[in-house]
Protein backbone atom coordinates (compact mmCIF):
# COMPACT_ATOMS: atom_id res chain seq x y z
CA UNK A 1 0.00 0.00 0.00
CA UNK A 2 1.83 3.23 -1.08
CA UNK A 3 1.55 6.68 1.31
CA UNK A 4 -2.25 7.71 -0.77
CA UNK A 5 -3.45 4.39 0.08
CA UNK A 6 -2.93 4.01 2.93
CA UNK A 7 -4.07 7.62 3.65
CA UNK A 8 -7.31 6.83 1.87
CA UNK A 9 -8.16 4.02 3.52
CA UNK A 10 -7.88 5.59 6.88
CA UNK A 11 -9.65 8.56 5.98
CA UNK A 12 -12.84 5.91 4.90
CA UNK A 13 -12.34 4.33 8.26
CA UNK A 14 -12.78 7.38 9.94
CA UNK A 15 -15.76 8.46 7.67
CA UNK A 16 -17.51 5.55 8.38
CA UNK A 17 -17.63 5.97 11.94
CA UNK A 18 -18.29 9.13 11.78
CA UNK A 19 -21.41 8.17 9.91
CA UNK A 20 -22.36 5.50 11.97
CA UNK A 21 -21.72 6.96 15.41
CA UNK A 22 -24.24 6.87 17.96
CA UNK A 23 -25.15 10.49 18.24
CA UNK A 24 -25.57 10.51 14.15
CA UNK A 25 -27.49 7.31 14.59
CA UNK A 26 -29.90 8.68 16.86
CA UNK A 27 -30.26 11.90 14.57
CA UNK A 28 -31.07 9.49 11.83
CA UNK A 29 -33.51 7.72 13.98
CA UNK A 30 -35.42 10.70 15.18
CA UNK A 31 -35.73 11.89 11.65
CA UNK A 32 -37.47 8.93 10.59
CA UNK A 33 -39.62 8.93 13.36
CA UNK A 34 -40.72 12.28 12.66
CA UNK A 35 -41.37 11.60 9.19
CA UNK A 36 -43.83 8.86 10.15
CA UNK A 37 -45.44 10.83 12.12
CA UNK A 38 -45.76 13.58 10.27
CA UNK A 39 -46.95 11.22 7.43
CA UNK A 40 -49.12 9.45 9.11
CA UNK A 41 -50.57 12.62 10.58
CA UNK A 42 -50.81 13.98 6.74
CA UNK A 43 -52.83 10.99 6.20
CA UNK A 44 -51.01 8.38 4.65
CA UNK A 45 -49.45 5.03 5.12
CA UNK A 46 -47.24 2.65 3.53
CA UNK A 47 -48.75 -0.91 3.47
CA UNK A 48 -45.13 -2.55 3.00
CA UNK A 49 -41.41 -1.82 3.60
CA UNK A 50 -40.19 0.37 0.44
CA UNK A 51 -43.27 0.84 -0.88
CA UNK A 52 -45.30 4.27 -1.95
CA UNK A 53 -47.03 6.24 0.57
CA UNK A 54 -50.69 6.07 0.13
CA UNK A 55 -54.07 7.29 1.88
CA UNK A 56 -55.35 5.76 4.73
CA UNK A 57 -58.43 3.32 4.70
CA UNK A 58 -61.50 5.39 5.15
CA UNK A 59 -63.12 5.80 8.44
CA UNK A 60 -66.20 4.20 8.70
CA UNK A 61 -69.49 6.37 8.92
CA UNK A 62 -70.34 4.80 12.50
CA UNK A 63 -67.09 5.92 14.01
CA UNK A 64 -67.17 9.37 12.01
CA UNK A 65 -70.34 10.10 14.10
CA UNK A 66 -68.62 8.52 17.59
CA UNK A 67 -65.32 10.80 16.71
CA UNK A 68 -67.73 14.06 15.89
CA UNK A 69 -69.20 13.20 19.33
CA UNK A 70 -65.88 13.11 21.33
CA UNK A 71 -64.74 16.06 19.53
CA UNK A 72 -68.00 18.34 20.84
CA UNK A 73 -66.91 16.98 23.82
CA UNK A 74 -63.56 18.13 23.60
CA UNK A 75 -61.76 14.78 23.60
CA UNK A 76 -60.40 14.68 19.59
CA UNK A 77 -56.99 15.79 19.36
CA UNK A 78 -56.90 18.87 17.86
CA UNK A 79 -54.96 17.44 14.88
CA UNK A 80 -57.30 15.72 12.97
CA UNK A 81 -60.88 16.14 12.40
CA UNK A 82 -63.96 13.72 12.98
CA UNK A 83 -63.89 12.67 9.01
CA UNK A 84 -60.18 12.24 8.80
CA UNK A 85 -58.14 9.08 8.39
CA UNK A 86 -54.96 9.78 10.45
CA UNK A 87 -54.68 7.27 13.16
CA UNK A 88 -55.23 10.50 15.22
CA UNK A 89 -58.11 10.07 18.45
CA UNK A 90 -56.29 10.76 21.67
CA UNK A 91 -52.59 10.98 19.54
CA UNK A 92 -51.12 8.50 22.33
CA UNK A 93 -50.72 5.88 19.42
CA UNK A 94 -48.14 7.86 17.44
CA UNK A 95 -46.59 9.77 20.14
CA UNK A 96 -45.37 6.01 21.25
CA UNK A 97 -43.30 5.60 18.58
CA UNK A 98 -39.53 5.10 19.50
CA UNK A 99 -36.08 4.26 18.10
CA UNK A 100 -33.53 1.89 19.81
CA UNK A 101 -29.84 1.50 18.55
CA UNK A 102 -28.05 -1.69 19.03
CA UNK A 103 -24.42 -1.33 17.44
CA UNK A 104 -25.17 -0.23 13.58
CA UNK A 105 -28.85 -1.08 13.85
CA UNK A 106 -31.90 1.15 14.28
CA UNK A 107 -35.23 -0.18 15.21
CA UNK A 108 -37.94 1.68 14.91
CA UNK A 109 -41.00 0.35 17.39
CA UNK A 110 -43.88 1.41 19.25
CA UNK A 111 -43.51 1.81 23.23
CA UNK A 112 -46.18 0.29 25.13
CA UNK A 113 -48.99 -2.69 25.26
CA UNK A 114 -51.81 -1.01 25.25
CA UNK A 115 -50.42 1.39 21.59
CA UNK A 116 -49.40 -1.97 20.44
CA UNK A 117 -52.69 -3.32 20.20
CA UNK A 118 -54.03 -0.21 19.23
CA UNK A 119 -51.39 -0.05 16.33
CA UNK A 120 -51.85 -3.96 15.54
CA UNK A 121 -56.12 -2.75 15.25
CA UNK A 122 -55.19 -0.23 12.60
CA UNK A 123 -52.70 -3.11 10.25
CA UNK A 124 -55.57 -5.35 10.28
CA UNK A 125 -58.06 -2.49 8.94
CA UNK A 126 -55.10 -1.65 5.97
CA UNK A 127 -53.72 0.90 7.80
CA UNK A 128 -50.11 0.39 8.15
CA UNK A 129 -48.03 3.29 8.90
CA UNK A 130 -44.50 1.81 10.47
CA UNK A 131 -42.76 0.74 7.12
CA UNK A 132 -40.24 2.64 6.10
CA UNK A 133 -41.30 4.05 2.12
CA UNK A 134 -39.39 4.11 -1.23
CA UNK A 135 -39.29 8.00 -0.79
CA UNK A 136 -37.85 7.72 2.59
CA UNK A 137 -35.51 5.42 1.04
CA UNK A 138 -34.38 7.75 -0.75
CA UNK A 139 -33.94 10.73 1.45
CA UNK A 140 -31.81 8.07 3.65
CA UNK A 141 -29.63 7.49 0.71
CA UNK A 142 -29.23 11.52 0.03
CA UNK A 143 -28.80 12.02 3.31
CA UNK A 144 -26.28 9.71 3.87
CA UNK A 145 -24.20 10.39 0.82
CA UNK A 146 -24.09 13.96 1.92
CA UNK A 147 -23.07 12.90 5.02
CA UNK A 148 -20.32 10.74 3.58
CA UNK A 149 -18.92 13.55 1.43
CA UNK A 150 -19.26 15.95 4.11
CA UNK A 151 -17.13 13.88 6.95
CA UNK A 152 -14.85 12.75 4.33
CA UNK A 153 -14.09 16.47 3.44
CA UNK A 154 -13.89 17.49 6.90
CA UNK A 155 -11.13 14.27 7.43
CA UNK A 156 -9.10 14.27 4.70
CA UNK A 157 -6.71 17.33 5.13
CA UNK A 158 -5.96 16.43 8.49
CA UNK B 1 -53.21 12.79 -13.83
CA UNK B 2 -49.24 11.82 -13.52
CA UNK B 3 -47.64 14.63 -15.08
CA UNK B 4 -44.44 14.34 -17.49
CA UNK B 5 -41.48 13.52 -15.76
CA UNK B 6 -38.91 16.52 -14.86
CA UNK B 7 -35.46 16.29 -15.37
CA UNK B 8 -32.71 18.81 -15.94
CA UNK B 9 -29.39 18.46 -17.52
CA UNK B 10 -26.41 19.58 -16.20
CA UNK B 11 -22.95 20.34 -18.03
CA UNK B 12 -19.60 19.06 -16.16
CA UNK B 13 -16.47 18.76 -17.70
CA UNK B 14 -16.13 16.01 -20.16
CA UNK B 15 -12.82 14.95 -19.07
CA UNK B 16 -14.40 13.90 -15.31
CA UNK B 17 -14.74 10.22 -14.75
CA UNK B 18 -18.05 8.42 -13.58
CA UNK B 19 -17.32 8.88 -10.20
CA UNK B 20 -16.78 12.33 -10.00
CA UNK B 21 -19.55 12.79 -12.07
CA UNK B 22 -21.52 10.93 -9.14
CA UNK B 23 -19.98 12.88 -6.29
CA UNK B 24 -20.77 16.36 -8.36
CA UNK B 25 -24.48 14.88 -8.19
CA UNK B 26 -24.03 14.45 -4.21
CA UNK B 27 -22.62 18.19 -3.74
CA UNK B 28 -25.45 19.34 -6.01
CA UNK B 29 -28.39 18.20 -4.33
CA UNK B 30 -27.25 19.19 -0.87
CA UNK B 31 -27.04 23.05 -3.01
CA UNK B 32 -30.05 22.54 -3.93
CA UNK B 33 -32.17 21.49 -0.69
CA UNK B 34 -29.96 23.73 1.29
CA UNK B 35 -30.79 26.97 -1.22
CA UNK B 36 -34.41 25.61 -0.98
CA UNK B 37 -34.87 25.51 2.21
CA UNK B 38 -33.59 29.17 2.86
CA UNK B 39 -36.43 30.45 0.44
CA UNK B 40 -34.32 31.04 -2.44
CA UNK B 41 -34.80 30.20 -6.27
CA UNK B 42 -33.05 28.30 -8.39
CA UNK B 43 -32.78 31.83 -10.19
CA UNK B 44 -31.34 33.35 -6.64
CA UNK B 45 -35.01 35.47 -5.79
CA UNK B 46 -36.41 34.60 -2.89
CA UNK B 47 -39.78 32.58 -3.28
CA UNK B 48 -42.67 34.62 -3.08
CA UNK B 49 -44.72 33.92 0.13
CA UNK B 50 -47.39 31.12 1.36
CA UNK B 51 -50.81 31.84 -0.13
CA UNK B 52 -53.14 32.46 2.58
CA UNK B 53 -55.49 29.85 1.93
CA UNK B 54 -53.12 27.31 2.26
CA UNK B 55 -51.47 28.58 5.17
CA UNK B 56 -54.74 27.93 7.05
CA UNK B 57 -54.75 24.13 6.24
CA UNK B 58 -54.46 21.87 9.01
CA UNK B 59 -51.59 19.99 6.53
CA UNK B 60 -50.01 23.53 6.85
CA UNK B 61 -50.70 23.56 10.64
CA UNK B 62 -49.36 19.86 11.11
CA UNK B 63 -46.38 20.60 9.22
CA UNK B 64 -45.27 23.64 11.55
CA UNK B 65 -44.71 26.05 8.85
CA UNK B 66 -44.88 29.60 8.67
CA UNK B 67 -46.66 31.37 5.42
CA UNK B 68 -43.77 33.70 4.96
CA UNK B 69 -41.36 30.44 5.41
CA UNK B 70 -41.82 29.28 1.84
CA UNK B 71 -39.23 26.27 1.33
CA UNK B 72 -41.06 23.99 -0.64
CA UNK B 73 -41.06 21.42 3.09
CA UNK B 74 -44.43 20.53 4.08
CA UNK B 75 -43.37 16.84 4.47
CA UNK B 76 -39.53 17.59 3.11
CA UNK B 77 -40.41 14.08 0.71
CA UNK B 78 -39.94 16.06 -2.56
CA UNK B 79 -37.05 18.02 -1.88
CA UNK B 80 -35.12 15.57 -0.55
CA UNK B 81 -35.75 13.01 -3.53
CA UNK B 82 -34.10 14.28 -6.44
CA UNK B 83 -32.41 11.79 -8.14
CA UNK B 84 -29.19 11.43 -10.26
CA UNK B 85 -30.88 10.02 -13.46
CA UNK B 86 -28.24 9.76 -16.11
CA UNK B 87 -24.88 10.09 -16.34
CA UNK B 88 -22.98 10.61 -19.46
CA UNK B 89 -19.84 11.99 -21.12
CA UNK B 90 -19.86 15.45 -19.40
CA UNK B 91 -23.08 15.92 -18.15
CA UNK B 92 -25.26 14.59 -15.34
CA UNK B 93 -29.59 14.79 -15.58
CA UNK B 94 -31.12 15.25 -12.08
CA UNK B 95 -34.86 14.67 -11.76
CA UNK B 96 -37.68 12.61 -9.90
CA UNK B 97 -38.85 9.31 -11.00
CA UNK B 98 -41.83 9.32 -13.21
CA UNK B 99 -45.09 9.05 -12.05
CA UNK B 100 -44.15 10.08 -8.36
CA UNK B 101 -46.19 11.84 -6.04
CA UNK B 102 -42.60 14.05 -5.49
CA UNK B 103 -42.62 14.26 -9.14
CA UNK B 104 -45.68 15.78 -9.34
CA UNK B 105 -44.96 18.40 -6.93
CA UNK B 106 -42.12 19.54 -8.40
CA UNK B 107 -43.58 19.96 -11.86
CA UNK B 108 -46.33 22.15 -9.62
CA UNK B 109 -43.27 24.16 -8.30
CA UNK B 110 -41.20 24.52 -11.92
CA UNK B 111 -44.12 25.54 -13.76
CA UNK B 112 -43.97 28.28 -16.14
CA UNK B 113 -46.59 31.58 -14.28
CA UNK B 114 -49.48 31.95 -16.29
CA UNK B 115 -49.99 28.47 -17.23
CA UNK B 116 -53.82 27.04 -18.04
CA UNK B 117 -55.16 25.83 -14.27
CA UNK B 118 -52.31 26.64 -12.75
CA UNK B 119 -52.84 29.34 -10.45
CA UNK B 120 -50.78 30.42 -8.14
CA UNK B 121 -46.71 31.68 -8.18
CA UNK B 122 -44.29 29.16 -9.37
CA UNK B 123 -41.39 28.61 -7.43
CA UNK B 124 -38.22 27.30 -9.32
CA UNK B 125 -35.58 25.08 -7.98
CA UNK B 126 -34.26 22.37 -10.03
CA UNK B 127 -31.00 24.02 -10.92
CA UNK B 128 -28.22 25.97 -10.25
CA UNK B 129 -26.96 29.31 -10.70
CA UNK B 130 -23.77 30.19 -12.56
CA UNK B 131 -21.71 30.37 -9.60
CA UNK B 132 -23.38 27.16 -7.56
CA UNK B 133 -22.10 25.38 -10.56
CA UNK B 134 -18.20 27.20 -10.55
CA UNK B 135 -18.38 25.81 -6.87
CA UNK B 136 -19.15 22.48 -7.76
CA UNK B 137 -16.58 22.05 -10.56
CA UNK B 138 -14.06 23.57 -8.14
CA UNK B 139 -15.01 21.37 -5.21
CA UNK B 140 -14.08 18.25 -7.68
CA UNK B 141 -11.21 18.97 -9.20
CA UNK B 142 -9.56 19.57 -5.64
CA UNK B 143 -9.96 15.77 -5.10
CA UNK B 144 -9.46 15.36 -9.23
CA UNK B 145 -6.03 16.99 -8.23
CA UNK B 146 -5.40 15.25 -5.02
CA UNK B 147 -5.80 11.94 -6.72
CA UNK B 148 -3.65 12.24 -9.87
CA UNK B 149 -1.58 9.80 -10.49
CA UNK B 150 -3.53 6.85 -8.55
CA UNK B 151 -4.56 4.53 -10.99
CA UNK B 152 -8.13 4.83 -10.74
CA UNK B 153 -7.64 4.34 -6.61
CA UNK B 154 -9.21 8.14 -6.29
CA UNK B 155 -11.18 9.57 -3.86
CA UNK B 156 -14.38 9.90 -5.83
CA UNK B 157 -14.29 6.10 -6.87
CA UNK B 158 -13.89 5.08 -2.83
CA UNK B 159 -16.23 7.34 -1.69
CA UNK B 160 -18.83 5.96 -4.26
CA UNK B 161 -18.09 2.50 -3.27
CA UNK B 162 -18.57 3.48 0.97
CA UNK B 163 -21.82 4.96 -1.02
CA UNK B 164 -23.02 1.58 -2.05
CA UNK B 165 -21.71 -0.29 1.34
CA UNK B 166 -23.40 1.84 3.72
CA UNK B 167 -26.78 1.68 1.27
CA UNK B 168 -26.55 -2.09 0.72
CA UNK B 169 -26.22 -2.59 4.69
CA UNK B 170 -27.39 -0.05 6.85
CA UNK B 171 -30.60 1.57 5.22
CA UNK B 172 -31.57 -1.74 3.95
CA UNK B 173 -30.84 -2.45 7.70
CA UNK B 174 -32.88 -0.04 8.89
CA UNK B 175 -35.87 -0.68 6.60
CA UNK B 176 -36.03 -4.18 7.52
CA UNK B 177 -35.96 -3.29 11.46
CA UNK B 178 -39.25 -1.10 11.80
CA UNK B 179 -41.73 -3.44 14.28
CA UNK B 180 -44.81 -3.81 15.92
CA UNK B 181 -44.27 -4.67 19.85
CA UNK B 182 -41.49 -2.95 22.16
Amino acid sequence: MNDFEDKLAKQLEQTLKDILSEKNLEKIAQDIVDQIVLRTKLGKGVSQAEGPEKPLEKLSTSYKKQRKSLQSKGKLHETTTPTRSNLTQTGEMLDSIRYKINGEEITIYIEGEFNNKKANWQVDQKRSFLNISSVQKKRLINLINTQIQAAFKKNWGK
Amino acid sequence: MAEEQIKKRIDLPNEWSEDDLRQAFVLINNIIVERTRNNISSTGKRFPNYSKSYSQSLEFELAGKSRTDPNLTLTGNMLESIQLLEVGTGYIIIGYEAGTEENDKAVWAERENGEENKRGPARKFLGLQDFELEQVIAEINLTRADSAGQDGNDINSNLNDVNTIVQDQFINSIINNTKLGD
